[in-house]
Protein backbone atom coordinates (compact mmCIF):
# COMPACT_ATOMS: atom_id res chain seq x y z
CA UNK A 1 0.00 0.00 0.00
CA UNK A 2 1.25 3.45 -0.91
CA UNK A 3 1.87 6.06 1.76
CA UNK A 4 -0.40 9.04 1.19
CA UNK A 5 0.71 12.63 0.98
CA UNK A 6 -2.52 14.36 1.96
CA UNK A 7 -2.00 17.05 4.57
CA UNK A 8 -4.25 18.88 7.00
CA UNK A 9 -3.86 21.99 4.86
CA UNK A 10 -5.15 20.06 1.82
CA UNK A 11 -8.17 18.83 3.76
CA UNK A 12 -8.90 22.29 5.13
CA UNK A 13 -8.72 23.81 1.66
CA UNK A 14 -10.98 21.15 0.15
CA UNK A 15 -13.53 21.41 2.95
CA UNK A 16 -13.60 25.19 2.73
CA UNK A 17 -14.21 25.00 -1.02
CA UNK A 18 -16.90 22.35 -0.65
CA UNK A 19 -18.70 24.34 2.03
CA UNK A 20 -18.50 27.54 0.01
CA UNK A 21 -19.93 25.86 -3.10
CA UNK A 22 -22.27 23.13 -1.90
CA UNK A 23 -23.56 24.52 1.40
CA UNK A 24 -23.34 28.27 1.55
CA UNK A 25 -23.35 29.28 -2.13
CA UNK A 26 -20.04 31.05 -2.24
CA UNK A 27 -20.30 32.96 0.99
CA UNK A 28 -19.70 30.26 3.55
CA UNK A 29 -15.99 30.40 4.22
CA UNK A 30 -15.11 27.95 6.97
CA UNK A 31 -12.62 29.28 9.48
CA UNK A 32 -10.47 27.13 11.72
CA UNK A 33 -12.36 26.42 14.89
CA UNK A 34 -12.96 24.12 17.80
CA UNK A 35 -13.43 20.37 17.66
CA UNK A 36 -16.92 18.85 17.94
CA UNK A 37 -17.63 17.82 21.51
CA UNK A 38 -18.63 14.26 22.32
CA UNK A 39 -21.79 15.46 24.05
CA UNK A 40 -23.03 17.34 20.99
CA UNK A 41 -24.57 14.33 19.30
CA UNK A 42 -22.75 13.80 16.04
CA UNK A 43 -23.70 13.06 12.48
CA UNK A 44 -20.83 11.21 10.85
CA UNK A 45 -20.49 10.75 7.10
CA UNK A 46 -17.77 8.57 5.64
CA UNK A 47 -16.53 7.33 2.30
CA UNK A 48 -14.05 4.58 1.76
CA UNK A 49 -11.23 4.98 -0.72
CA UNK A 50 -9.61 1.79 -1.91
CA UNK A 51 -6.98 0.80 -4.42
CA UNK A 52 -3.45 2.14 -4.48
CA UNK A 53 -4.33 3.76 -1.16
CA UNK A 54 -6.84 2.40 1.30
CA UNK A 55 -8.69 4.29 3.99
CA UNK A 56 -11.60 6.60 4.69
CA UNK A 57 -12.52 10.23 4.74
CA UNK A 58 -14.92 11.18 7.50
CA UNK A 59 -16.99 14.28 8.18
CA UNK A 60 -18.23 14.91 11.73
CA UNK A 61 -20.71 17.64 12.58
CA UNK A 62 -23.08 18.15 15.49
CA UNK A 63 -26.59 16.97 14.58
CA UNK A 64 -28.00 20.49 14.98
CA UNK A 65 -25.41 21.75 12.51
CA UNK A 66 -26.19 18.89 10.15
CA UNK A 67 -29.82 20.04 10.14
CA UNK A 68 -28.80 23.61 9.28
CA UNK A 69 -26.45 22.36 6.57
CA UNK A 70 -29.25 20.28 5.09
CA UNK A 71 -31.68 23.18 5.17
CA UNK A 72 -29.12 25.36 3.40
CA UNK A 73 -28.42 22.76 0.71
CA UNK A 74 -32.11 22.08 0.09
CA UNK A 75 -32.99 25.76 0.14
CA UNK A 76 -35.57 25.31 2.89
CA UNK A 77 -37.08 28.55 4.08
CA UNK A 78 -39.05 29.67 7.12
CA UNK A 79 -37.31 27.44 9.63
CA UNK A 80 -38.83 24.30 8.19
CA UNK A 81 -36.87 21.39 9.74
CA UNK A 82 -35.45 18.84 7.32
CA UNK A 83 -36.43 15.20 7.66
CA UNK A 84 -33.93 12.90 9.34
CA UNK A 85 -33.45 10.97 6.09
CA UNK A 86 -32.62 14.22 4.30
CA UNK A 87 -30.08 15.12 6.99
CA UNK A 88 -28.38 11.75 6.62
CA UNK A 89 -28.36 12.11 2.85
CA UNK A 90 -26.87 15.61 2.96
CA UNK A 91 -24.11 14.58 5.39
CA UNK A 92 -23.33 11.56 3.22
CA UNK A 93 -23.20 13.66 0.07
CA UNK A 94 -20.86 16.19 1.67
CA UNK A 95 -18.58 13.36 2.82
CA UNK A 96 -18.75 12.01 -0.73
CA UNK A 97 -17.78 15.33 -2.31
CA UNK A 98 -14.96 15.94 0.18
CA UNK A 99 -13.78 12.34 -0.19
CA UNK A 100 -13.78 12.57 -3.97
CA UNK A 101 -11.61 15.65 -3.86
CA UNK A 102 -9.25 14.04 -1.34
CA UNK A 103 -9.02 11.01 -3.65
CA UNK A 104 -7.74 13.26 -6.42
CA UNK A 105 -4.64 13.89 -4.27
CA UNK A 106 -3.97 10.22 -3.61
CA UNK A 107 -2.04 7.74 -5.72
CA UNK A 108 -4.04 6.30 -8.63
CA UNK A 109 -5.85 4.10 -9.25
CA UNK A 110 -8.28 4.41 -6.38
CA UNK A 111 -12.00 3.80 -6.16
CA UNK A 112 -14.45 5.87 -4.16
CA UNK A 113 -17.10 3.92 -2.28
CA UNK A 114 -20.66 4.97 -1.60
CA UNK A 115 -21.13 7.19 1.46
CA UNK A 116 -22.20 5.76 4.78
CA UNK A 117 -23.75 7.77 7.60
CA UNK A 118 -23.89 6.98 11.30
CA UNK A 119 -24.07 8.71 14.66
CA UNK A 120 -20.78 7.26 15.81
CA UNK A 121 -17.35 7.28 14.20
CA UNK A 122 -16.69 3.72 15.32
CA UNK A 123 -19.59 2.51 13.20
CA UNK A 124 -17.91 3.60 9.99
CA UNK A 125 -14.17 3.50 10.65
CA UNK A 126 -12.49 0.52 12.24
CA UNK A 127 -8.82 0.23 13.13
CA UNK A 128 -7.77 3.08 10.91
CA UNK A 129 -4.96 5.41 11.86
CA UNK A 130 -5.65 9.13 11.57
CA UNK A 131 -3.48 10.53 8.80
CA UNK A 132 -4.57 14.14 9.14
CA UNK A 133 -7.52 16.27 10.20
CA UNK A 134 -8.99 19.68 9.68
CA UNK A 135 -10.98 21.32 12.47
CA UNK A 136 -13.17 24.04 11.07
CA UNK A 137 -16.24 25.96 12.02
CA UNK A 138 -19.42 26.96 10.23
CA UNK A 139 -22.26 28.97 11.69
CA UNK A 140 -20.51 28.88 15.10
CA UNK A 141 -20.37 25.08 15.13
CA UNK A 142 -17.46 22.70 14.81
CA UNK A 143 -16.88 20.75 11.62
CA UNK A 144 -14.23 18.05 11.56
CA UNK A 145 -12.88 16.25 8.52
CA UNK A 146 -10.41 13.44 9.01
CA UNK A 147 -8.47 11.17 6.69
CA UNK A 148 -7.87 7.67 7.99
CA UNK A 149 -5.47 5.13 6.60
CA UNK A 150 -6.28 1.45 6.86
CA UNK A 151 -3.72 -0.77 8.50
CA UNK A 152 -2.18 -2.80 5.70
CA UNK A 153 -3.98 -6.04 5.03
CA UNK A 154 -7.17 -5.29 6.95
CA UNK A 155 -10.65 -5.10 5.55
CA UNK A 156 -12.42 -1.84 6.36
CA UNK A 157 -15.77 -1.89 8.12
CA UNK A 158 -18.36 -1.38 5.39
CA UNK A 159 -20.80 0.42 7.72
CA UNK A 160 -24.33 0.83 6.45
CA UNK A 161 -24.80 2.02 2.95
CA UNK A 162 -26.02 5.54 2.47
CA UNK A 163 -28.43 6.65 -0.21
CA UNK B 1 -45.42 22.55 -17.70
CA UNK B 2 -42.27 23.41 -19.62
CA UNK B 3 -41.62 21.86 -23.01
CA UNK B 4 -37.92 21.49 -22.20
CA UNK B 5 -37.15 18.49 -20.05
CA UNK B 6 -34.15 17.23 -18.14
CA UNK B 7 -33.36 14.06 -16.22
CA UNK B 8 -31.29 14.31 -13.03
CA UNK B 9 -29.61 11.06 -12.01
CA UNK B 10 -27.93 10.98 -8.61
CA UNK B 11 -28.21 8.66 -5.62
CA UNK B 12 -28.17 11.66 -3.28
CA UNK B 13 -31.60 13.21 -2.97
CA UNK B 14 -29.87 16.35 -1.71
CA UNK B 15 -27.84 16.69 -4.89
CA UNK B 16 -30.90 15.92 -6.96
CA UNK B 17 -32.77 18.70 -5.16
CA UNK B 18 -29.94 21.15 -5.84
CA UNK B 19 -29.85 20.33 -9.56
CA UNK B 20 -33.63 20.22 -9.91
CA UNK B 21 -33.91 23.67 -8.34
CA UNK B 22 -31.33 25.11 -10.72
CA UNK B 23 -32.87 23.49 -13.79
CA UNK B 24 -36.38 24.59 -12.84
CA UNK B 25 -35.05 28.13 -12.54
CA UNK B 26 -34.01 27.80 -16.18
CA UNK B 27 -37.47 26.64 -17.17
CA UNK B 28 -36.90 22.90 -17.29
CA UNK B 29 -39.44 20.26 -16.41
CA UNK B 30 -37.28 17.80 -14.45
CA UNK B 31 -37.43 14.03 -14.04
CA UNK B 32 -35.37 12.32 -11.34
CA UNK B 33 -33.73 8.94 -10.84
CA UNK B 34 -31.61 7.53 -8.00
CA UNK B 35 -29.39 5.32 -10.16
CA UNK B 36 -28.69 4.39 -13.75
CA UNK B 37 -31.15 1.53 -14.05
CA UNK B 38 -33.98 3.63 -12.65
CA UNK B 39 -33.08 6.29 -15.20
CA UNK B 40 -33.15 3.78 -18.07
CA UNK B 41 -36.56 2.56 -16.91
CA UNK B 42 -37.78 6.14 -16.80
CA UNK B 43 -36.47 6.85 -20.29
CA UNK B 44 -38.29 3.80 -21.64
CA UNK B 45 -41.56 5.31 -20.40
CA UNK B 46 -41.07 8.62 -22.19
CA UNK B 47 -42.65 9.27 -25.56
CA UNK B 48 -39.94 11.87 -26.18
CA UNK B 49 -36.55 11.72 -24.47
CA UNK B 50 -35.41 14.70 -22.38
CA UNK B 51 -32.98 17.18 -23.90
CA UNK B 52 -30.50 16.80 -21.04
CA UNK B 53 -29.45 14.23 -18.46
CA UNK B 54 -27.09 15.04 -15.58
CA UNK B 55 -25.35 11.88 -14.47
CA UNK B 56 -23.55 11.10 -11.23
CA UNK B 57 -20.76 8.53 -11.49
CA UNK B 58 -20.84 6.51 -8.25
CA UNK B 59 -24.32 5.12 -7.68
CA UNK B 60 -25.72 1.79 -6.51
CA UNK B 61 -27.34 -0.70 -8.92
CA UNK B 62 -26.00 0.98 -12.09
CA UNK B 63 -23.24 3.58 -12.13
CA UNK B 64 -23.19 6.64 -14.33
CA UNK B 65 -20.58 5.39 -16.77
CA UNK B 66 -22.62 2.26 -17.51
CA UNK B 67 -25.71 4.45 -17.96
CA UNK B 68 -23.90 6.65 -20.48
CA UNK B 69 -22.61 3.63 -22.39
CA UNK B 70 -26.10 2.12 -22.48
CA UNK B 71 -27.80 5.31 -23.65
CA UNK B 72 -25.28 5.79 -26.42
CA UNK B 73 -26.13 2.36 -27.85
CA UNK B 74 -29.78 3.32 -28.34
CA UNK B 75 -30.47 5.40 -31.48
CA UNK B 76 -33.72 6.82 -30.10
CA UNK B 77 -31.79 8.42 -27.23
CA UNK B 78 -29.05 9.88 -29.41
CA UNK B 79 -30.44 13.39 -28.93
CA UNK B 80 -29.97 13.40 -25.16
CA UNK B 81 -27.11 15.60 -24.03
CA UNK B 82 -25.29 13.81 -21.22
CA UNK B 83 -23.44 15.80 -18.58
CA UNK B 84 -21.51 13.95 -15.89
CA UNK B 85 -21.87 15.72 -12.52
CA UNK B 86 -19.59 13.88 -10.14
CA UNK B 87 -16.80 13.96 -7.57
CA UNK B 88 -14.61 11.84 -9.86
CA UNK B 89 -12.03 14.37 -10.93
CA UNK B 90 -9.10 12.32 -12.20
CA UNK B 91 -8.12 12.99 -15.79
CA UNK B 92 -8.47 9.33 -16.72
CA UNK B 93 -12.03 9.22 -15.40
CA UNK B 94 -13.00 12.31 -17.37
CA UNK B 95 -11.50 10.83 -20.54
CA UNK B 96 -13.39 7.56 -19.97
CA UNK B 97 -16.69 9.38 -19.55
CA UNK B 98 -16.20 11.53 -22.63
CA UNK B 99 -15.07 8.54 -24.66
CA UNK B 100 -18.20 6.68 -23.58
CA UNK B 101 -20.35 9.45 -24.98
CA UNK B 102 -20.78 12.09 -22.27
CA UNK B 103 -20.87 15.59 -23.75
CA UNK B 104 -19.53 17.46 -20.76
CA UNK B 105 -18.21 16.97 -17.26
CA UNK B 106 -18.82 19.00 -14.09
CA UNK B 107 -16.91 18.23 -10.92
CA UNK B 108 -18.58 18.54 -7.50
CA UNK B 109 -18.58 20.88 -5.71
CA UNK B 110 -19.70 23.51 -8.18
CA UNK B 111 -21.29 26.91 -7.98
CA UNK B 112 -24.66 27.38 -9.66
CA UNK B 113 -23.02 29.78 -12.11
CA UNK B 114 -20.65 27.06 -13.30
CA UNK B 115 -23.55 24.72 -13.99
CA UNK B 116 -25.42 27.37 -15.96
CA UNK B 117 -22.25 28.23 -17.87
CA UNK B 118 -21.90 24.59 -18.93
CA UNK B 119 -25.50 24.55 -20.07
CA UNK B 120 -24.96 27.77 -21.99
CA UNK B 121 -21.98 26.28 -23.80
CA UNK B 122 -24.11 23.27 -24.70
CA UNK B 123 -26.91 25.53 -25.89
CA UNK B 124 -29.15 24.19 -23.14
CA UNK B 125 -29.85 27.19 -20.92
CA UNK B 126 -33.20 28.08 -22.51
CA UNK B 127 -34.46 30.81 -20.24
CA UNK B 128 -34.29 32.00 -16.68
CA UNK B 129 -37.69 31.82 -15.04
CA UNK B 130 -36.71 33.21 -11.66
CA UNK B 131 -33.30 34.78 -11.01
Amino acid sequence: MTTAVVTAADVEMITTEVWGSAVAAGSGAVATGARPRRGDGLAVGAVRISGAWDGWVTLEVPVATARRVTAAMLGLVGGEPPAAADVADAVGELANIIGGNVKSLLPAPCTLGLPVVADDLGAVVERGSELCRADLSWDDAAVCVRVWQSPEGTTPNQGREGS
Amino acid sequence: MSDVRALVIDDSRTMRAVLVRQLQTLGYDVLQAGHGQEALDLLEEQAEPPALATVDWNMPVMDGLTFVQTVRKRPQWRGITLMMVTTESEHGQIVRALAAGAHDYLIKPFLPEAFVEKLDLLGLAPRRVDA
